[in-house]
């Protein structure tokens, strides 16, 4: 194992741009194989994407990293004929052998597979089963075969108690395996799928990634995946490209990934294990990719008999953080809320205190209530019993739903700022918000046409820039990526004379972020816990930090990559 | 859960929704009109239960909205009841406005029960051959109805959050007109995403098939006759000018819906148990 980790000379030669070695392999051999393609929009000036040069093979897993805005999903579309946007291309794209233009119709539906980002928009029949069904139809398939392919399909996913129930009743973690399953049932030669977890809890992802991970394993599909939740991907991720704006940067392993991200010192889309242990303080050619492969490193270290310090633990000062709250600024006392006609009862008398600066995340899987307490709170929902009471009169609350388009009611970032406040050009607090979330770049664009990311962080602009006591975020980092969440965190933290309240999946912005963190589970909020108990409290659903330490993380305190100190190993 | 008429042969189901359309739109005819609100109000809550109730007050809301509007711009009649800002208000604007509010309200209640009733794999199954685009509107306006539905409450709350508590009436009216240009614009949007999905999956591509087989029961059978049976008791009725056999036939309809729906849940109801 230690060998694994030794430095190989060899490969510091490696050379990171792939484009020319990949332009030299046969096409024969690639499932599909991108030659020198460029895409501009209509009314684009400049192109999209840039000469694209890359490869795709049977049986392997790529993964297509980039900042929100930066061609992913045109590139994706680009890629699925009836998708395709319109535009000015040049170059060549080849599927088995031949262009892309060449296949028919049929062909291109069935050999390449598309999941979308939002699993609510793609489904369209009642039925789980309906759904399933429906391309298998469109294909003209007889009944018989579409019964065997579906039965075929449902088992290999798991998902055979869903076939009965209604696509409106399921969860957006059924939906979106329900999503994957329909195009499976294709049985096609390439997938690509548009940030499928970005929605996702991180059960319900990691649902969706043992099904590709079986892909992967056991038949020969070629996966195209683009995502910025990536811990769970980086286990079978065979090929990483990345894309810069719409120019690809790096096409290669992951392992020369996490090497070229060193030599560039540029950090983005690095595993956190990686970059955990790149500040250990030890010298490694070989990063670790995975959490199992990090902690077997540390056994090789010795880390399995160390003794630990008292004095390397920093979740005391975690401790005495959350333990000094300011003023009260809302308070909620048993507060109820059910759907009478589902006989579900989602907050079952729930009593909370917010204070000032103190960031709450709450914790929970999709479907236990999250969204209905943060809309109690912000009196978008009135509760059954009991309610939320500001601590002074008049304070306000600023509230971010998950959806972004809810808040959007003009054409472009610009007229939505200026709807807020008139003189926000000459606001400075204002222009920082935009700034830091880089909303400058595209202030004038149509909103429709932004990427999911770039409409989140133009609602979390409108949510942040309104002076409020409370701030209630529901799913902040929907469609994030890793340089605007850490911009969002220094906005965050900027509000020391508010509170926050946050309601998300992303576990290790959560820890990032937060003062104190609770779960919603059965209705109920668990007792508030600092970071360091609340993650390494936890076994299963906890940051990368604490299973990758464990027990040690439990005396060290060290549960994210902010609060691991430098040099550690 | 029961499905009563859902059960019907799609073909049966479509004959059956289609007379009773065509007896909604046909008979102009106060006491017909009541008839046929109060088998879709039936019908409606049948289907929909206690639920029904919620949606009902916005159905409510667009009826008063209409008699509004032909209370004052229904201009063709002799008998003024009052002037209202120098407009005058015509007796026949008001019976015009119960009417059109009337037939609205059950059209709505009506749609509610045919998106319950006629699932779209059946709508699929029947006209995706002939009609492919109008079988996949209907299909994308039933789904798009609730998910309308539901964006429109959230954006509203979400949007009138923002610092409108002391806004005046012109202010607030400007917000509702904003805000309906949001929604009609995002909607779009939307439905555009569920587009993408369907075209990549081939819809249209081929004649297409379909899973589901749906066979000749001897209660299709039976519902269809009865169905003719109306339509021919009807024409009767208006060739013999036997006004008695206009109301007959529609309550042979009314009465057709109220015994299948009553027999499945009779069906049901046992099952429970």
């Amino acid at each position: 194992m230690a060998d694994l980790y030794k430095i190989n000379p060899s490969n510091l030669a490696n050379n990171w741009s792939g484009c020319e070695q990949a332009a030299e392999e046969e096409q024969t051999q690639a499932l599909l194989a991108v030659r020198d393609f460029s895409f501009t929009y209509p009314d684009g000036q400049h192109p999209v994407i840039g000469k694209a040069n890359f490869s795709l093979y049977s049986g392997q897993v790529t993964l297509l990293l980039g900042k929100s805005g930066s061609g992913k999903t045109t590139l994706l579309r680009n890629l699925k004929p009836v998708l395709a946007p319109q535009g000015e291309k040049s170059g060549m794209i080849t599927f088995a052998g031949r262009p892309l233009a060449q296949l028919s119709p049929l062909e291109a539906v069935a050999d390449i597979g598309f999941l979308f980002q939002n699993p609510d928009a793609q489904m369209v029949m009642e039925t789980v089963y309906g759904e399933l069904a429906f391309g298998l139809e469109n294909m003209g398939l007889p009944a018989e075969e579409i019964q065997i392919r579906i039965g075929d399909t449902v088992s290999f996913c798991g998902i055979e108690h869903l076939l009965e129930k209604k696509t409106a009743e399921l969860s957006g973690g059924q939906k979106q395996l329900v999503n994957l399953c329909a195009i499976l049932c294709f049985r096609p030669k390439l997938l690509l799928l548009d940030e499928p977890l970005s929605q996702l809890d991180p059960e319900s992802a990691r649902r969706v990634v043992e099904i590709l991970a079986r892909l992967r394993r056991e038949t020969s599909v070629a996966i195209l995946m683009s995502e910025q939740r990536l811990e769970d991907i980086w286990s079978l991720a065979d090929q990483v490209i990345k894309i810069d704006r719409g120019n690809l940067s790096f096409i290669g392993s992951p392992r020369d990934f996490i090497a070229f991200g060193r030599e560039q010192q540029d950090d983005f889309g690095l595993p956190l294990v990686s970059k955990i242990f790149a500040k250990s303080g030890k010298e490694l050619y070989h990063l670790p990719l995975t959490v199992q492969e990090g902690q077997s490193l540390l056994s090789v270290w010795g880390w399995d008999d160390k003794e630990i310090m008292p004095a390397q633990s920093i979740a005391e000062q975690k401790d005495l953080a959350a333990a000094q709250p300011g003023s009260l600024l809302l308070r909620g006392r048993e507060v109820s809320f059910a759907y009478p006609e589902e006989k579900k009862v989602l907050l079952k008398q729930i009593s909370l205190a917010l204070h000032q600066g103190e960031r709450l995340v709450v914790c929970g899987s999709n479907g236990a209530g999250k969204t209905t307490l943060l809309g109690t709170m912000a009196g978008l929902i009135k509760p059954l019993q009991g309610r939320w009471q500001l601590a002074e009169k008049g304070a306000g609350i600023s509230y971010l739903s998950q959806a972004s388009q809810y808040h959007f009611r003009c054409d472009t970032p610009h007229q939505e700022f200026l709807a807020i406040d008139k003189n926000y050009q000459e606001k400075e607090d204002f222009l920082a918000i935009v700034k830091r979330l880089g909303i400058d770049s595209f202030l004038e664009k149509d909103l429709y046409t932004l990427s999911v990311g770039q409409q989140q962080r133009v609602a979390l602009a409108m949510t942040l820039a309104r002076s409020a006591a409370v701030y209630l975020l529901d799913e902040p980092t929907r469609g994030l990526d890793e340089e605007i969440k850490e911009a969002l965190i220094a906005l965050l933290r900027q509000k020391a004379h508010s509170g926050v309240i946050l309601a998300t999946h992303d576990l290790e912005f959560a820890a990032a972020v937060g003062t104190s963190f609770t779960t919603l589970c059965y209705g109920t909020l668990t007792k508030a816990q600092s970071g360091a108990d609340f993650f390494t409290g936890r076994y299963w659903q906890t940051t990368v930090g604490a299973r990758l330490f464990g027990d040690w993380a439990k005396k060290l305190g060290w549960y994210n990559a902010d609060n691991i100190p430098e040099n550690w190993g | 859960m029961n499905w009563g008429i859902a059960k019907l042969h799609p073909v049966v189901l479509l004959c059956v929704l289609g007379a009773w359309l065509f007896a909604m739109f046909f008979y102009a005819q106060s006491f017909y009109g009541l008839l046929l609100l109060g088998g879709n109000l039936f019908w409606y809550f049948w289907r929909l239960g206690r639920r029904g109730s919620a949606s009902l007050k916005w159905y409510w809301l667009l009826a008063v909205v209409t008699v509004l509007f032909n209370l004052f711009f229904y201009q063709r009649g002799r008998e003024i009841l009052f002037y209202f800002l120098g407009r005058p208000i015509l007796k026949e604007g008001l019976i015009y406005g119960l009417y059109m509010g009337a037939l609205l309200f059950s059209l709505l209640l009506f749609w509610q029960v045919i998106l319950k009733a006629f699932p779209g794999d059946k709508w699929l199954w029947l006209c995706r051959r002939v009609l492919p685009q109008t079988a996949m509107v209907f299909l994308f306006s039933g789904g798009l109805f609730a998910r309308c539905k539901k964006n429109m409450e959230e954006k509203w709350r979400i949007l009138s959050l923002k610092g409108q508590e002391n806004a005046s009436l012109r202010e607030r009216c400007r917000e509702v007109g904003d805000v309906l240009y949001a929604f009609a614009g995002w909607s779009i949007q939307w439905g555009l995403e569920t587009v993408d999905s369907v075209n990549s999956r081939g819809y249209g591509l081929s004649a297409g098939s379909s899973v589901n087989t749906y066979p000749w029961r001897w209660r299709d059978v039976l519902s269809l006759g009865c169905c003719l049976g109306a339509v021919c008791l009807f024409m009767a009725g208006s060739y013999y000018q036997w006004v008695a056999a206009e109301w007959l036939c529609l309550l042979w309809m009314v009465g057709l819906f109220i015994y299948w729906e009553g027999k499945e849940g009779r069906i049901w109801r046992t099952y429970t148990k």
